[in-house]
């Protein structure tokens, strides 16, 4: 599972965003018994139009 | 013994089909053993009446069906008010037990202790007395316990001798479960700019509770503003700011239902770009 859909529908214990002035944002995510953070970067989140731009593929045993 | 005969047997069989009446009066003083083994396929009725001042009576009924019931000499149901004590012991080792309905009329009751060593039973304990002392001791490793109390006023009180234990407010249950979250959020924003700081979706069966939320300036004195928005609803929640940075935990939280998104703006007056972060911290339920 890619971090950006694990993000949108399941449960993290920590998001940081970091929005930049193009107006795309970089969002890394954590969940507690994770080996580490995972990011993906979007422009347009959640719009109708939202292009994924990065993603990084869960290292994690998806639950 | 007939008086002045010596002691004699005198066995007695019948063999009869049917016999409607048997009576038997015994008048001796002292009677050692009566052996009655009834063996009849149907019993209509037997009456045993004692009038002895003491007497153990031990009944064995190993009928597949039975109704026994148990009177008093004045014709009353046993209880504690007509023999000065009595132990009433059940044990119940039926794989399975409908419902056992216990009512409990008596006006003193001393001790109640009530083993339960089922694997998993439903407990319902309705209490009408005027005042009562309940002592739970649960011992069970994980533990459901529904207290529900109804009476106009009651002192409750919770007593906590173990040293491993104390009493979690959802907030911190949220935070040893792990379905705590903390939404931190940062963006170089133009003075007097509202911009997106955080942006997040509430996962499809979840309910968002924030009990926190800030807003901070990375370098100057200056003032900023957070606004903490449902954008789903076209509602702000709450405002917050002043100068450098803000903050507040919420006594009550603010809810985003399944689905919804939070957003939160913010807005500095440095009269130059500058970063400013936002934090909203909450528990997913």
């Amino acid at each position: 599972m890619k971090a950006n859909e694990y993000y949108k529908t399941k449960l993290v214990n920590t998001v940081n965003q970091e929005w930049h002035l193009d107006g795309t944002v970089t969002i890394r995510i954590y969940k507690e018994g994770w080996k580490r953070t995972y990011t993906f970067k979007a422009r347009k989140l959640y719009e109708k139009d939202e292009v994924i731009l990065e993603d990084e593929d869960l290292m994690e045993e998806v639950v | 013994m007939v008086k002045g005969w010596k002691d004699f047997t005198v066995p007695i069989t019948i063999e009869a089909v049917t016999i409607e009446t048997l009576p038997i009066d015994v008048k001796t003083q002292t009677l050692g053993t009566v052996k009655i083994d009834v063996a009849a396929q149907t019993l209509g009725q037997l009456n045993v009446n004692i009038t002895a001042s003491a007497i153990t009576l031990n009944v064995n009924v190993a009928a597949s069906a039975v109704t026994l019931n148990i009177k008093t000499a004045v014709g009353e149901h046993v209880d504690t008010d007509i023999v000065s004590s009595i132990t009433l012991g059940i044990d119940i080792k039926a794989q399975t037990v409908g419902n056992i309905a216990i009512n409990i009329a008596a006006q003193t009751l001393a001790q109640l202790n009530v083993n339960i060593a089922a694997s998993a039973i439903t407990l319902n304990v309705n209490i009408a007395a005027q005042a009562v002392d309940i002592n739970v001791n649960i011992a069970a490793s994980a533990v459901t316990l529904n207290v529900n109390i109804a009476a106009q006023a009651a002192n409750v009180n919770i007593d906590f001798k173990a040293q491993s234990i104390s009493v979690k407010l959802v907030p911190d249950w949220g935070a040893i479960n792990a379905t705590d979250i903390d939404l931190e959020g940062t963006v170089s924003t133009s003075s007097g700019t509202a911009a997106t700081a955080i942006n997040y979706t509430v996962p499809t069966g979840k309910t968002l509770l924030i009990y926190d939320f800030s807003v901070t300036m990375w370098s100057k004195d200056t003032g900023v503003l957070g606004i903490l928005y449902n954008q789903s609803s076209d509602l702000i929640l709450f405002r917050i700011g002043s100068l450098r940075g803000a903050h507040i935990a919420f006594a009550k939280p603010k809810r985003l239902s399944s689905d919804q998104i939070l957003h939160v703006d913010v807005v500095q007056n440095s009269g130059a770009s500058e970063y400013v972060s936002a934090h909203a911290g909450g528990i997913l339920i």
